[in-house]
């Protein structure tokens, strides 16, 4: 395999607050090659978008950082100042949740993607203007020449998504940063949005970390997929690996819990019964353990913190009981419905 | 007592835009719900789905009474609400309850959970708050937690566990329909299963009907017995859960439940999906004839100049001049490539 773009080496990011440290991302390992997709799936204070936006160093100075962020060989977190400003849009672009926190309500859409290409190469503004107007076109949005002088509260939703996308696109990045890019959007839009970036990622071989906890966005567009939870990676692999193989009891709790369109609806939803653990005080031995139907004193889940094992080539998963339960099925999507107790489990 | 629980008879809600013309003398106008009505039967629920701006949340506000309707009626056991509202509002209040989307700001903070659970039994019973402790536990309990409960507030508990207070709250007064306002989209996968669960389970036992407003369209179908799609103000199909999701004829909804992804790489990378042009038009100007006509793959010129009428009995009613003839195929795509 060739080397890989980016590489994340034992990531740690921890906050300083009055309560002490919040271990928000504890020891994480990500790679992306080349024209990938890559998706981080968790739910809310999973450390996913603190996993993301440590990456180009956007997060306050509250924050310590450690391990070792490998761009194309090069560690991003010992550079200088100015060589991150240089990474950050140029070559690294990010796509954030909410376009009308992330746009300039002030000035003119197209001002805000021409003011990118000047910032990182040395072109003249009527030629920045003109990749301006290239890109929103490119992004699916009509009539570019009109829209590249309007400002953002004249754009909708789906097209101020679409604007952040063109303006990423700008200074062609070999990697784009997408945290949770269609979470604000309805679905019909969110579509439109996913297609251009799939479409985008596909044709110009841009590499895509995207940071989502909708399964089903996954399932559409992610090469590969790695899970958090509670700071941690606790499964990685290819996208069939992750959802048809499944080597981690919380991967396997997601998707059971997750109501689908095309699923048996009169089985009851097996939710994942009590909640995240603190980040200031995670349990000892597997984060999971506190929810885990599998959690037992004899493997090791109170006490030893899990290592993460490969249980095929390229699939990983952080379980001690992982090759048990995948050699019985029991982490298999339609296993749950099965053999759970089901109905209402007093999941909070 | 045979007719349906709750009829909605051409509802209409309007509110006044933003200001227009010369000097901002005149105003527009934002037509939020435009001319709707079904029916609802005891123990049933509707599922209630659209996107932003379709007037669903409005349409849950005016069958509650908290907003009232510019025109048509809604009638509970065939009684026109706004005047049983009008007449005794409490007791109007008694058979509609309400549970929010936003758990965190339909508590007080400055209540124990106790206090706020007792609320409706000093209000509604005139009980004294030593009496009400006993229910108040019971209705913890009920709803998947514990008495000790009681005691906190609002800030100690989970956005799931703050969800489940608020149903509490609304069965407190054992009402016949509960209108729930997105009532698990602000919560995590893994605990939003749990109150889908714990909504069936309550019905179950105790046969109240829910308006369940929803954007998404997999949660809808686990907890409906009938669906209803709105679009742009209007409601464009409503049937019973399997013709909506075998058979839906309304473009739109063929649209929307194509543009929902399904955690199944296999299927996704198999299909095809329905990728909707441009944006939901404003509700201040919509389209004429059909709202939908401008992003629709099927529109003739009959869309343009004519209001499609409702059409189907009640498993199964859509507004189209162009419905979908084929049934839906997850995998596939009902546009002609």
């Amino acid at each position: 395999m060739a080397e890989p773009l980016l590489e994340v080496e034992d990531l740690t990011v921890s906050f300083r607050t009055d309560d002490g440290a919040v271990q928000a991302v504890r020891g994480v390992n990500l790679s992306v090659q080349a024209g990938e997709v890559l998706a981080v799936v968790g739910e809310s204070g999973s450390g996913k978008s603190v996993t993301a936006m440590s990456l180009l160093q956007l997060l306050p100075p509250t924050a310590e950082i450690t391990g070792r962020v490998s761009w194309q060989g090069e560690d991003l977190l010992s550079v200088p100042p100015e060589r991150i400003r240089e990474v950050r849009g140029g070559e690294i672009a990010m796509i954030f949740q909410d376009p009308l926190t992330a746009l300039n309500p002030v000035y003119r859409v197209g001002d805000q993607i021409v003011e990118m290409v000047l910032a990182h190469e040395k072109v003249g503004r009527a030629e920045a203007r003109k990749r301006a107007i290239e890109m929103l076109d490119l992004v699916g949005i009509p009539q570019p020449d009109r829209r590249v002088d309007q400002y953002t509260h004249e754009f909708s939703g789906g097209m101020r998504q679409r604007a952040m996308i063109a303006m990423a696109l700008a200074c062609d990045p070999k990697l784009i940063i997408a945290d949770e890019p269609t979470t604000a959007l309805d679905v019909t839009v969110q579509a439109q949005v996913l297609e251009v970036l799939a479409d985008l990622a596909h044709r110009m071989g841009t590499a895509v970390v995207l940071i989502t906890h909708d399964l089903g966005v996954v399932a559409g567009m992610a090469d590969q997929v790695s899970v958090m939870y509670a700071g941690r990676i606790v499964e990685s692999g290819s996208v069939d690996q992750v959802f048809d193989a499944t080597g981690h009891p919380y991967t396997s709790g997601l998707l059971a819990s997750l109501p689908r369109l095309d699923g048996d609806v009169d089985a009851p939803l097996l939710p994942i019964p009590g909640q995240p653990p603190s980040m200031l005080a995670p349990p000892p031995g597997c984060a999971f353990n506190p929810r885990c139907r599998w959690a037992s004193e004899e493997a090791g889940c109170f006490t030893v913190l899990p290592p993460t094992a490969e249980r095929s080539p390229g699939h990983r998963s952080a379980c001690h009981r992982a090759d048990e339960l995948m050699a019985a099925g029991l982490l298999d999507r339609l296993a749950g419905a099965a053999t759970a107790d089901v109905g209402d489990r007093g999941a909070m | 007592m045979s007719g349906p629980l709750l009829e909605a008879r051409n509802v209409v809600k309007e509110f006044p835009g933003p200001r227009q013309g010369f000097l901002g003398m005149s105003r527009a106008t934002v037509h939020a719900v435009n001319d709707v009505s079904f029916t609802l039967d005891r123990g049933e629920t509707l599922g209630v789905v659209g996107e932003s701006g379709c007037g669903k949340s409005t349409l849950g506000r005016v069958i509650m009474r908290l907003l009232p309707a510019t025109a048509g009626q809604v009638l509970l056991d065939g009684q026109d609400s706004a005047a049983l509202e009008r007449a005794d509002s409490r007791a109007f209040r008694r058979r509609v309850q309400m549970v929010f989307q936003d758990p965190y700001a339909s508590l007080n903070p400055r209540m124990t959970v106790g206090e706020i659970l007792a609320e409706p039994f000093l209000v509604h019973q005139g009980m004294k708050r030593s009496a009400s402790t006993a229910r108040v536990a019971e209705l913890l309990s009920i709803v998947g937690l514990s008495p000790e409960h009681a005691s906190r507030y609002p800030h100690e508990f989970s956005g799931g566990q703050r969800q489940r207070v608020g149903i509490a709250r609304a069965l407190a007064v054992e009402p016949d329909l509960i209108v729930l306002d997105e009532p698990v989209s602000a919560l995590d996968v893994s605990i939003q299963a749990g109150v889908v669960n714990l909504l069936r389970k309550l019905q179950g036992e105790r046969g109240m009907a829910y308006f369940f407003i929803a954007h998404d369209l997999s949660v809808v179908r686990h907890i409906s017995e009938r669906v209803a799609v709105m679009y742009l103000g209007r409601m464009v199909e409503i049937g019973t859960r399997d013709r909506i999701y075998r058979e839906a004829r309304h473009p739109y909804t063929r649209a929307l439940m194509s543009a929902v992804p399904i955690p199944d790489p296999t299927l996704e990378r198999q299909r095809q999906r329905i990728i909707l042009e441009g944006d939901v038009p404003s509700p201040i100007d919509p389209p004429s004839g059909c709202h939908f006509r401008t992003r629709c793959w099927r529109a003739t010129e009959i869309c343009a100049n004519e209001v499609p009428p409702m059409t189907g009995d009640a498993k199964h009613a859509f507004a189209c001049h162009h419905p979908v003839e084929t049934p839906v195929q997850l995998g596939e795509s009902p546009v002609p490539a």
